[in-house]
């Protein structure tokens, strides 16, 4: 049985419907991640799950037990739910052991101060238990949020862009740092952002949402390699359209020659395709029989992202290692190499 | 264990529709702290309901006409006059740089401790005809008729300018301050001199902080009672007095404050929209100042030293010679029981009104429908209402109640005539709702400072309600508590028509023996309670300065 199901939600402020119809299912000890632009409504989702916002339509069960519904809504309080909010929000009055213990009041002083012990080595704040909330750095301050909201041992652990405020560095360390613990932890947690490398790095499970809506929730890898429609495909990872023909044999025709790889969409009856072109499937080629002119190029470190245009004027992406140093202008051959087939009819 | 709570069933109610509900639980909470305000108000609006024809004829004939040319010269005349004198101040000591500046820039904001009331004996014992001033030129040079008599409307205007100015200069300077040298210097690249970027760019900009200043300095005036009782200059504050305690009209006296209630509540409203139009622009603006050179220097360090002469540094050296000379016989006893009772009531209310402040702040944080906000807004109207007026509107209730007690105990057999009329209840309840305000605010900012996400985060782990209230909003609105009790403890020991009107026989504070006193025109026994009295005010006013000076 799924720890968190959500079916039909419907969320609204006043006339403004913020969430429509969304579901979802997370399974006991997942990560899950909802991803999006901002104002499609992910963090209301979050805020409903926590029970600070009424669902007008549809439900929310925990462990089974449904917490909200039209006109009945169990208080946060009394979710046995954890929160950890993109400002952190730490009590400033409070070192960081008082605020670790904030939510342990029903336990004896000793268990308390044992937990709050044992919290505290788990994010690795041992030594700063004295301090307070400002003389803390970003990152600790971000762990310290963490081990409050944990403490207490909720059946579901949610996070508000826990990442956002943190230097680009330290992001996809802490992302890392932070599933360990939770998988350590065994708890089940569902994230929210506008990352997809935080979503990728942290999740079992992404739903990209658009307007209030899940378009798609599965694993990372299928959200890249299988998405289930346009939005999707576009949404996560770069790429650029190429039209295709299908002939009566099957065949994918484009003007780089035909296409071979899994076909993962749609009907295969379909004839006239958009494929999407990832930029790691245009390989640079000299010896290849196609040639294209670049457009323009930015310098990633280990990498170089090409812009290339076809002599028809069509654009592809192209992603090569960065010891291929072409100039801007210049003519290359290239190839294209498709391993999953991402199409939808035109 | 499920449950439904009924804010979420209210938030529900308020979303599903455009509904906006007209009574909610939070409203419920904050009603009897509004209602401390709106009661003494409907009670003195009311009045005009049942107009009395003969009290109006008498008070059209007598008193009204004397008593609306005063007012209305004296806000033109003090108007204007914080502005002159203001403006300039804060321009010079945001903006530019002179000899002395940065001492000028905190202690022209010392007047602010020296009650108007105080300032006035001083300067009429300063300045009369028989005041050493003009005894002086009359030694010297054998004639002073040339200098302007202290007791007339203009010696009203430059005391309460001298004393009021400082509500101006501090809005002024912090508008100067936040507006940042970005947009005078983009004004000087577009071709303007500083002088016309001054006129063109600066002032412009200033002017719903300028709007905000001139206001709380004529609502200031409007409730003013001390000094214009020691000029003799009647307005609507003494005509009220006189009304109850000379004439012991008291429907004439409410008649009289629904009026002055209208001329308050217009300025009040205009306070407030200033307030909304106040945004802060311009960052980092913190540059290079203007250097004043040559003699203009000199003529800025002249103002500001003549201001900070006139409105503080000259009359606390009064005070303290007034005192040394009375020391020796005034200093009795009864000083004991002055000062005592001043405390007491100070103490009382600073408590009464911050646990006050801190509840309405808990509910109306707690409780964000717009029912809650309204009433919270209304129960700190308190502070646009004189003193005089809410002495009036609480009074009048308070008899009517006691009438009705007192019939009822009768009835049981018991002998009193009075219950709560004549005791300290009333004082406290019209002191309470005339300084709500003073100690919400402070209260208040403490808890814009706590956050939604923090609340939410105590909520899912568990604590809320009361125990939000003791293990959040408490500690972290310490400060803010504080802030409150100081500033309310001063407060009330300043204020005098409501201590002077509603106290129990025979309680004189400081302020009243400083009102006996003036009265009788005994300056120099007025001096060593005024000097308790400026003492005590310089606690709050220190505070500001470090905070706005940091």
């Amino acid at each position: 049985m799924a720890l968190l199901e959500i079916d039909q939600l419907n969320v609204r402020y006043g006339d403004h419907v913020v969430v429509s119809d969304l579901a979802l299912q997370l399974e006991s000890g997942e990560i899950g991640c909802l991803l999006g632009a901002s104002g499609c409504g992910k963090t209301t989702v979050l805020r409903a799950v926590a029970g600070f916002e009424p669902a007008q339509h549809g439900t929310i069960s925990l462990a089974g037990r449904v917490v909200s519904e039209a006109g009945r809504i169990v208080p946060p309080e009394q979710r046995h739910i954890g929160m950890v909010f993109q400002d952190y929000a730490l009590f400033p009055h409070l070192d960081v052991a008082a605020n670790v213990g904030f939510g342990l009041s029903t336990m004896t002083k000793a268990g308390r101060a044992a937990r709050v012990a044992e919290m505290l080595a788990l994010v690795g704040l041992g030594p700063m238990a004295q301090r307070f909330p400002h003389e803390l750095s970003g990152g600790q301050q971000q762990r310290a949020a963490l081990a409050r909201a944990l403490a207490p041992e909720p059946k579901l652990l949610l996070l508000d862009e826990p990442f956002s405020n943190l230097d680009a560095e330290l992001r996809e360390k802490l992302a890392q740092d932070v599933r360990a613990i939770l998988k350590t932890a065994g708890t089940t947690a569902l994230l929210v952002t506008h990352d997809q490398h935080e979503a990728f790095a942290m999740a079992d499970r992404v739903g990209v949402m658009q307007s209030g809506q899940i378009r798609q929730w599965s694993t990372p890898y299928d959200l890249y390699h299988r998405p289930v429609d346009r939005f999707v495909a576009s949404f996560v990872g770069e790429g650029e359209w190429l039209r295709a023909e299908v002939d009566t044999a099957g065949v994918v025709l484009t003007e780089l020659g035909t296409l071979s790889g899994i076909r993962c969409t749609e009907d295969p009856e379909m004839r006239q395709l958009d494929v999407l072109i990832r930029p790691d499937d245009v390989v640079l080629d000299e010896a290849g029989q196609q040639t294209a002119r670049v457009l323009a190029k930015a310098f990633r470190g280990a990498e170089f992202l090409y812009t290339l245009i076809l002599p028809s004027g069509q654009q592809l992406l192209s992603l090569v290692a960065s010891h291929h140093n072409h100039q801007i202008g210049e003519e290359v051959g290239i190839r294209l190499e498709v391993d999953h087939l991402i199409a939808f009819s035109r | 264990m499920t449950r439904i709570t009924p804010s979420g069933v209210m938030r529900f109610f308020s979303f599903a529709g455009s509904m906006k509900p007209l009574f909610s639980r939070g409203s419920l909470y904050v009603l009897p702290l509004a209602l401390l305000t709106l009661i003494p108000l409907a009670v003195v609006l009311s009045s005009f309901l049942q107009p009395q024809p003969e009290i109006w004829r008498h008070l059209a004939q007598y008193v009204l006409p004397d008593v609306l040319r005063n007012t209305l010269l004296l806000v033109l005349g003090v108007g204007c006059g914080v502005l002159l004198l203001g403006v300039p101040l804060a321009w010079l000591t945001a903006v530019c740089e002179f000899p002395g500046r940065r001492f000028f820039a905190w202690a022209l904001m010392l007047p602010l401790a020296m009650p108007a009331y105080v300032l006035a004996f001083i300067l009429v014992g300063l300045l009369d005809y028989t005041g050493p001033v003009q005894t002086l030129l009359r030694e010297q040079l054998g004639y002073a008729g040339w200098f302007p008599k202290i007791r007339s409307p203009g010696g009203v205007v430059f005391t309460l300018v001298l004393a009021l100015y400082p509500y101006v200069y501090l809005l002024a300077r912090e508008a100067f301050r936040s507006q940042g040298k970005r947009a005078l210097e983009a004004a000087q690249t577009l071709g303007l001199t500083r002088w016309q970027a001054f006129w063109r760019v600066a002032l412009p900009m200033a002017r719903p902080w300028l709007a905000g200043g001139v206001m709380l300095a004529l609502m200031e005036s409007l409730a003013d009672f001390g000094t214009v009782a020691i000029f003799n200059f009647d307005t609507f504050t003494t005509a009220i007095y006189k009304a109850w305690f000379a004439l012991f009209n008291l429907p004439a006296a409410a008649q009289l404050a629904s009026l002055l209630v209208l001329f308050v509540l217009l300025l009040a409203w205009l306070e407030a929209r200033s307030r909304g139009a106040r945004r802060f622009n311009g960052k980092g603006g913190q540059g290079a100042r203007i250097v004043l050179q040559g003699w203009v220097r000199w003529c800025a360090l002249a103002l500001c030293g003549a201001v900070l002469l006139a409105a503080f540094a000259v009359p606390v050296l009064q005070l303290v010679l007034w005192c040394a000379k009375v020391w020796a016989e005034d200093a009795d006893r009864r000083y004991a029981g002055f000062i005592l009772r001043s405390l007491m009531l100070a103490g009382l209310t600073a408590l009464i009104v911050a646990a006050a402040a801190l509840l309405l702040t808990h509910f109306t944080q707690r409780f964000r429908d717009s029912a809650t906000r309204w009433l919270g807004r209304l129960a700190t109207l308190g502070y646009a209402v004189p003193g005089t007026v809410l002495a009036v509107g609480v009074f009048i209730p308070i008899a009517w109640l006691d009438n009705g007690l007192v019939f009822l105990l009768q009835a049981l057999g018991g002998t009193s005539t009075e219950l709560l009329k004549g005791t300290l209840v009333v004082m406290l309840l019209a002191l309470t709702a005339r300084f709500l305000a003073v100690g919400h605010q402070p209260v208040e900012a403490a808890m814009q400072r706590i956050t939604r996400n923090q609340e939410d985060a105590a909520r899912s782990l568990g604590v809320t309600g009361r125990a939000l209230l003791w293990r959040l909003h408490l500690p972290m609105l310490r400060g803010g508590v504080l802030s409150a009790l100081l500033l309310v403890f001063v407060e009330t020991l300043k204020e005098m028509p409501i201590t002077l009107m509603t106290r129990p026989f025979g309680w004189d504070t400081l302020a009243v023996r400083v009102f006996e006193m003036t009265s009788e025109g005994m300056w120099e026994r007025a001096a060593l309670p005024s000097l308790c009295i400026v003492l005590a005010g310089l606690l709050p006013v220190l505070i500001l300065v470090r905070q706005t000076e940091k």
